[in-house]
């Protein structure tokens, strides 16, 4: 059964052309290895670690991934890049599916999209001065010799590094400096598409917002695409263009962050939100049902799910539209009815 | 008002040895917990606040030491026990949880073994009866089938399962004092959700202190009573939750509470605190905050903040309201 989502976004920026990044139908599938004697029995167990997404990635976007450990966003980032194989279902780039490119193509693709990681300690190399890392980017992206230096200089310039950093082993900086270095590595390439992995998970506070305002100085000023994973929703809210929150290795809801995150169709969406702790507001969150692994039949969440009827138990509820550009894989989800009663409570907290 | 304090640090000086001189990371931080109630400490990283609790359980890291300062429990002088008083102490009167539940759990043996003997280390009972208590303890703190989970290893349990053991560990001596390191900094919202309600629920049931060390504003404010704010191995702002939270006295927790995202928050750029924190080793003469601060004058830099008081909330800063 295939659950195919409309490509329609509703974001000013987005043209009527093919999206950027199109993830069509993909899944990727892990065997668990089990004890010697589940294999002589014939028992194996295949964890469906992403199961049939289907997400279009506009050119100039920012898209918020968000989900709790364990949902897949991190594989899906993976597959997004290309450092894993799909199971099923296609990448496509620019209006080719990955197998079907060229070998030029290939190159454009491996250049075109780029990585930042959470863990800034293992993602450069301690054994390098900084220098040496954005060095061999370029030469990998074919920048000539010549060229190096002065691109060097625009590149820390963009990511407001100091160039005397230059000379300094990763140790020798902060996180948030870390960070940077990451980044401008990413930019070495001339990419259009950064996905960023949780890459401010690691930082304190105060620095977190430095490093996130940077991905959106470089989304206005360079059109860079980019997909943020990230568990803080507050971040996401704050500065995604569009929202995809996964649950069991499914996108469960999509959209502009005014329509999901404000106004949630989807009861995983709601409890997520519900589950942000906001003390500084003096308000009491709501805290989920226990924890239990998604199941295979039906719908995923249905187990905590709190509305969960008997449709819910059988039938894998198909991605639906709830409003312009909002999808929402729930049975229950109705254009507008849920959404009237959040909007009422946002407002109400904003006074 | 002194004799009702269950934990007190009284200008705690931690230092670590870098070459043959010590260089001071916790430089003089007062603190208080009385019976029964949460005190939140906040700091980034670095600012000396697991460093701080640390050296309250006598835990410091090879390198380090308290240089100066005192520390005592129910009055007892800590800086006095000897080791074995000192043993009693941790998982006895004190309970310890940390950031990192796996870490913390030995891999290698089932939980109910390992509740078993920390049951036996602080109370003379039998392996039967301590496993009957385990089981009660695993009860207690949420974790269904008790009596099949005390044959589970650490690795067979999730991340929120492994913490609430952690909890039941740490709480299985009746402790009066329950130290929580980033207790829930590895977790799921969804899933830190149950846990701070844990902590909570055993707060309130058994009267136990708590505390609480966290860099998340939002968690401190939700579970703490009084909260103490560290920046650079100094106390800048201490208080009652509510005032402190709202009527924010020293510009660190002012610039720090506005860069906390907020949902309601709006779109656009974050606010953030520009610069960075000061390294260990090259602080800045004055209030080593003054680089970083947007009401900062000539005197910052020069000369050590005062404490000013305000009613119950104490900040230390020249242009503090008082």
């Amino acid at each position: 059964m295939t659950a195919r989502m409309p490509t329609s976004h509703d974001n000013a920026r987005q043209s009527d052309a093919a999206p950027l990044l199109l993830l069509r139908n993909l899944r990727k599938t892990y065997r668990l290895r089990r004890g010697i004697l589940d294999r002589l029995r014939g028992r194996s167990r295949d964890v469906n670690a992403v199961d049939n997404v289907t997400l279009p990635i506009p050119e100039g976007v920012i898209l918020g991934l968000v989900g709790e450990s364990g949902c897949g966003k991190s594989t899906l980032a993976r597959l997004m890049v290309g450092l894993t194989q799909p199971t099923g279902g296609e990448v496509v780039w620019n209006g080719t599916a990955l197998p079907a490119l060229s070998a030029q193509e290939r190159r454009e693709f491996r250049a075109g999209v780029q990585m930042v990681f959470q863990d800034t300690h293992s993602s450069l190399n301690p054994r390098k001065r900084i220098r040496v890392t954005l060095t061999e980017a370029l030469a990998a992206h074919g920048v000539p010799r010549s060229r190096r230096a002065a691109r060097i200089a625009g590149l820390l310039d963009q990511v407001g590094i100091d160039p005397q950093f230059l000379g300094r082993f990763p140790h020798e900086l902060s996180g948030g400096q870390r960070q940077r270095i990451g980044i401008a590595r990413a930019l070495a390439m001339e990419p259009s598409l950064l996905v960023a992995d949780e890459p401010v998970s690691s930082l304190d506070v105060s620095l977190q917002g430095q490093i996130i305002n940077l991905l959106r100085e470089l989304n206005a000023s360079l059109g860079l695409t980019i997909v943020l994973i990230s568990h803080d929703l507050a971040v996401v809210a704050r500065i995604c263009d569009q929202v995809a929150v996964m649950y069991g290795g499914q996108v469960v809801e999509s959209g502009s962050p005014g329509k999901v995150l404000s106004a949630p169709s989807h009861p995983y969406t709601q409890a997520l939100l519900d589950a942000v702790p906001r003390g500084l507001a003096r308000r009491a969150r709501a805290v989920l049902p226990i924890e239990s692994g998604p199941t295979e039949a039906g719908c995923r969440f249905r187990p905590r799910c709190i509305h969960a009827v008997a449709v819910c138990a059988d039938q894998e509820p198909a991605p639906r539209a709830v409003g312009s550009g909002h999808l929402a894989a729930c049975h229950l989800a109705r254009p507008a009815d849920i959404a009237a009663d959040r909007v009422g409570q946002l407002t109400e907290s904003n006074l | 008002m002194t004799d009702q304090d269950l934990l007190r640090v009284e200008g705690l000086h931690v230092g670590f040895r870098a070459g043959d001189q010590m260089r001071d990371v916790v430089r003089g931080v007062d603190l208080r917990v009385k019976p029964g109630e949460v005190v939140g400490l906040v700091g980034e990283s670095g600012s000396g606040k697991s460093i701080t609790a640390l050296a309250v359980m006598r835990l410091l890291p090879p390198g380090a030491a308290i240089t100066s300062g005192r520390v005592t429990f129910r009055g007892r002088d800590l800086m006095e026990a000897n080791n074995s008083e000192m043993n009693r102490l941790r998982g006895g009167e004190i309970g310890m949880i940390f950031q990192d539940p796996l870490t913390a759990l030995n891999p290698a043996l089932p939980i109910g073994r390992q509740l078993g003997d920390a049951i036996r280390a602080h109370q003379s009972v039998s392996w039967r009866q301590a496993q009957t208590r385990a089981e009660e303890l695993l009860a207690l703190v949420g974790i269904p089938f008790p009596k099949e989970r005390l044959r589970a290893y650490p690795h067979e349990l999730s991340g929120g399962m492994r913490q609430r053991v952690m909890i039941a560990l740490a709480v299985s001596s009746n402790p009066s004092l329950l130290i929580a390191d980033e207790p829930t900094t590895a977790l799921d919202v969804t899933v830190q959700a149950q846990v701070m309600e844990l902590i909570d629920r055993i707060r309130n049931e058994f009267g136990i202190a708590v505390l609480f060390i966290s860099h998340n504003l939002e968690l401190v404010a939700e579970i703490a009573d009084r909260v103490t704010v560290m920046y650079a191995g100094r106390v800048v702002e201490s208080g009652g939750v509510e005032t402190l939270f709202a009527t924010p006295n020293h510009p660190y927790t002012r610039q720090l509470i506005r860069c906390v995202p907020r949902l309601d928050g709006g779109r656009g750029a974050m606010p953030t605190i520009p610069g960075l924190p000061p390294r260990i080793g090259s602080l800045p003469s004055g209030c080593p905050f003054a680089p970083r601060c947007e009401v900062a004058e000539p005197r910052c830099s020069a000369e050590d903040p005062p404490m000013r008081w305000r009613g119950e909330q104490m900040a230390a800063c020249f242009l503090a309201a008082s």
